[in-house]
Order: C-alpha cells, then sequence, then structure tokens
C-alpha cells in the first residue's frame, strides 16, 4: 500500500477510535457503583489510550511567497 | 440566504455580547439577511415580529439580479456579505480590475457589517459603501448583485484554490493583479505617524483570528517578544485585537513587563479601536505577524512584510499572492487532518476545533505546534531581523 492511502487509512482508523472514546465514556458512567476500584481501573486505562489519540504532534512547514 | 420582514421596529445584537453591534430592522421594510438571521430571531423570542421569512433565490425580483458575467457597462452592482476583514478585502482585486475595465463606467457599491466600513472609506473605486442589514429595495435598484455569504466556508472548491480567484470568479474576472488595493485616512496616518517611533522596527502582532480554531495561543507571543526583545532591544510590538480581545492583551502586556521586564510592547487596540487607525499603522509599520487574520490581509494589500500563522487550511489558499510575504503551515497528526500536503482540516465555525475541545482545550492543538524560533526564522528571511 502506497503512503499516502496507508496514512489515509490510519486517520480513518483514528477517527474510528475517536468515537469509540465517546461510547466508552457513556459506559464508564455506567459501571456498577458499587465497584469503585474497577470504574477506576477502566477510567485510568481509557484515558492513557485518549492521551495517545489526542497528543497531538508535527512540525512547521516555512513557504515563502515572492520574497524580493 | 433569507428575505425577512417584520411587524414591527426590532433592535437586536447577533450574540450578547457588549462589544457586538446592536442592528436595527425596521417595522415593515424587506431585508436580505443571513440564513441565521432568522434564526437568531427565534431564538432570542422574536420570532412572532416576523411577517415574512422566505428563500431570497426563489424570489422573483431577485433572480433577475444576479450577475451572471453581462456587461456591466453603464450598469449598478453591489455585492454583500457578512464576515471579517479579510473576506470583504477578497473581493478587492476583482472589483478593481472591474472598474478599470469600464473606465469608471460602473458604480460598485459594498454591503458588510458597520465596523468593517472604515476598510473601503479611502478607497477611490468603490463608489458606495452601506451597512448590513441590506434593504432588500436598496439590492434591487441596482442591476446585479453578487454575494459571497458563504462561498469559502461552505464550498468544497475552496479547499483547493486561493480566496482570491474564488471570489475573482464570482465576478467572472481574471485579474492578473490579485493583490488588493487599499488606502489608508490620511487623518488617521499622521496621528500614527506621531505616536510610532520610525527610528525602531515596528512590528504589528494580530492577537487572534475571529475564531479560536484558527488563532494561537498568547504564550507563543509572550515568548516571542520575549526572546526578540532580549536580542533586539530596537524593535517595538504592537498588539492588536478587538474590543473583546483587550482584556487579555493587557493581561500579555502586563505580563511581559512584570515577569520579562519587557516593555517595548503596547496594546494598540486599547489606545485606537477604530478599524482606521490599525489599518494605518500596518500601513506605517515594518512586519505583520498574525493567524489568519483581516490584519495579515491588510498588510498584503499595502505590500507590508508579512508571516501568516497557519494550521485549519494552508496559508497558500491566502496569502500567495502577496509580496514578502512567509506562511508557516502547521503540519501535525490530527485526526481530522485530511489528506493533502499541509494535512489540513478545514473546519471553519466560531466554536473551538472538535480535538481542542476533547483536549479541555480553547486553542486548537495543532497551532500549539509553533515556536518563537519559527517565527525568529521567518523574520530573518524577510530581514526585518538581521
Amino acid at each position: 500500500m502506497n503512503q499516502p492511502n496507508l496514512e489515509l487509512k490510519i486517520r480513518q482508523q483514528q477517527k474510528i477510535i475517536f468515537q469509540l472514546n465517546d461510547l466508552i465514556s457513556v459506559v464508564i458512567d455506567k459501571i456498577d457503583k458499587t465497584n469503585p476500584d474497577f470504574k477506576k481501573e477502566v477510567n485510568e486505562t481509557f484515558e492513557s489510550i485518549k492521551s495517545k489519540i489526542y497528543s497531538i504532534s508535527g512540525n512547521i512547514k516555512k513557504t515563502k511567497y515572492n520574497i524580493n | 440566504m433569507r428575505i425577512i420582514k417584520l411587524s414591527q421596529e426590532v433592535k437586536f445584537a447577533y450574540e450578547k455580547d457588549e462589544h457586538v453591534p446592536v442592528i436595527i430592522l425596521k417595522e415593515n421594510v424587506e431585508y436580505v439577511v443571513a440564513d441565521f438571521i432568522p434564526i437568531t430571531l427565534i431564538n432570542q423570542g422574536l420570532g412572532d415580529k416576523m411577517v415574512v421569512n422566505s428563500n431570497f433565490y426563489n424570489d422573483d425580483r431577485v433572480k433577475k439580479k444576479v450577475y451572471n458575467g453581462e456587461s456591466l457597462y453603464g450598469k449598478k452592482l453591489i455585492t454583500f456579505r457578512n464576515g471579517g476583514v479579510g473576506d470583504l478585502i477578497f473581493q478587492l482585486p476583482a472589483m478593481k480590475y472591474i472598474k478599470d475595465t469600464y473606465e469608471s463606467n460602473v458604480e460598485l457599491t459594498i454591503c458588510c457589517n458597520e465596523q468593517y466600513l472604515d476598510i473601503f472609506k479611502k478607497i477611490d473605486y468603490i463608489d458606495n459603501i452601506i451597512a448590513l442589514p441590506l434593504e432588500l429595495d436598496i439590492l434591487l435598484s441596482n442591476d446585479y448583485f453578487v454575494n459571497f455569504e458563504g462561498l469559502i466556508e461552505s464550498s468544497d472548491r475552496a479547499k483547493f484554490i486561493n480566496a482570491y480567484d474564488s471570489h475573482a470568479e464570482k465576478f467572472f474576472v481574471k485579474p492578473k493583479n490579485l493583490i488588493p488595493v487599499l488606502q489608508s485616512d490620511e487623518q488617521y496616518d499622521k496621528i500614527v505617524l506621531r505616536e510610532i517611533d520610525k527610528s525602531k522596527i515596528n512590528i504589528v502582532i494580530g492577537f487572534q483570528a475571529s475564531a479560536p480554531i484558527r488563532s494561537v495561543h498568547p504564550d507563543l507571543y509572550a515568548n516571542l517578544i520575549a526572546e526578540v526583545s532580549n536580542l533586539y532591544p530596537n524593535v517595538k510590538f504592537y498588539i492588536c485585537g478587538t474590543k473583546k480581545q483587550s482584556k487579555l492583551i493587557d493581561n500579555l502586556v502586563d505580563a511581559l513587563k512584570s515577569q520579562a521586564k519587557v516593555f517595548n510592547c503596547v496594546n494598540w487596540s486599547k489606545k485606537y479601536s477604530e478599524l482606521g487607525m490599525t489599518i494605518s499603522l500596518i500601513k506605517h509599520s515594518n512586519c505583520v505577524i498574525s493567524p489568519d487574520s483581516g490584519l495579515l490581509h491588510v498588510a498584503g494589500g499595502f505590500e507590508i512584510p508579512n508571516i501568516g500563522l497557519y494550521g485549519a487550511f494552508p496559508s497558500e489558499l491566502r496569502i500567495k499572492y502577496y509580496k514578502n510575504s512567509i506562511g508557516l503551515d502547521s503540519m501535525s497528526n490530527c485526526i481530522f487532518g485530511e489528506a493533502n500536503k499541509y494535512k489540513s482540516c478545514f473546519q471553519h465555525g466560531i466554536n473551538s476545533c472538535p480535538t481542542a475541545i476533547k483536549n479541555a482545550e480553547v486553542f486548537s492543538p495543532c497551532m500549539n505546534i509553533f515556536r518563537p524560533s519559527d517565527i525568529i526564522d521567518a523574520l530573518h528571511d524577510l530581514k526585518i531581523l538581521n
């Protein structure tokens, strides 16, 4: 698979993860309140996953236009 | 676009904000308005006052006035849109071309929000400027109209062609020169020339764009100004923003004074709130640094060296025709970036971007990638700093 298509596929998969995260947040809220340790563990796991998805990095591209 | 008419005079504002001008809609007058106006009226409990709320383009009176490239010799043409300084400037090269082509045998009118009329007041190739809201009768008194509402925000084509080209297409012209010709007010020029020290390197900073999605965090400017001032004491910074942003700019200036001992930085817009004064300041400055905002396009129009900070869409779609211009494009791994060479998301709107919201932030994370060193390098490239 060439690079642009691979990149597009990754971004599509990331979008799905993004949407799943919204769903999981709802599920976490529904976890039995009598088991707070389990809820805490699940929450921490998904916070860790979220931080990887929403951690934005990159670089700056400089373009010169009509420089004298 | 809609045509509305009210059963009684109404005063309202688009937002409940002291800085947003109040609009007066007169009783029994038909107005041409953007789609969000009737919605705003309804949301503000004024919907029952609307006796007419019809589709603008379906009106037979309007259909005859749509401009489709006809000869404009001896004709009157009006343009209108909501939108900020940049959006309004994009139409100017085409209008200048039309005025030159017909050797002034054409009457050109621009209709825009009142707070932006200063852009056009001194431009001699524009015959009339009027404030929104636009009365239908005024539109119909012209031979033709061109409407730019949503031209960039709602068009896929806007992802591929420069804003000046897309606006020229609406006029069915292809000017060779796509740099807007602007003119400042001489009275404001005199005040600016008394205010600034031309022996210094005067750099204007556009504090924020009209939406957080395109803006940078003030910390970037704080660090930039501190770093540059340390190395180049002959530089003076003028920070320009809206009235709403003035307090934030004050915070930035105060922090620079107290923490970094930097005193060469001014909240320009607090002292001079008139857009015309900022236009004159830019005209007499050495450089403008800004995210995509009207100030950058004013700089382009006066051929003042400029550095544009871009994230949501690429710099080449806005500033590629300007002289001595540098586009700094953020290329991030944001999942909303599309598979184009700049990985832009093309998000528009007045709110923060989805990734910022998920991160509980205001500013787009891709705009946090900028470092002062990126801008300082660009200042060297433009020979603003040696």
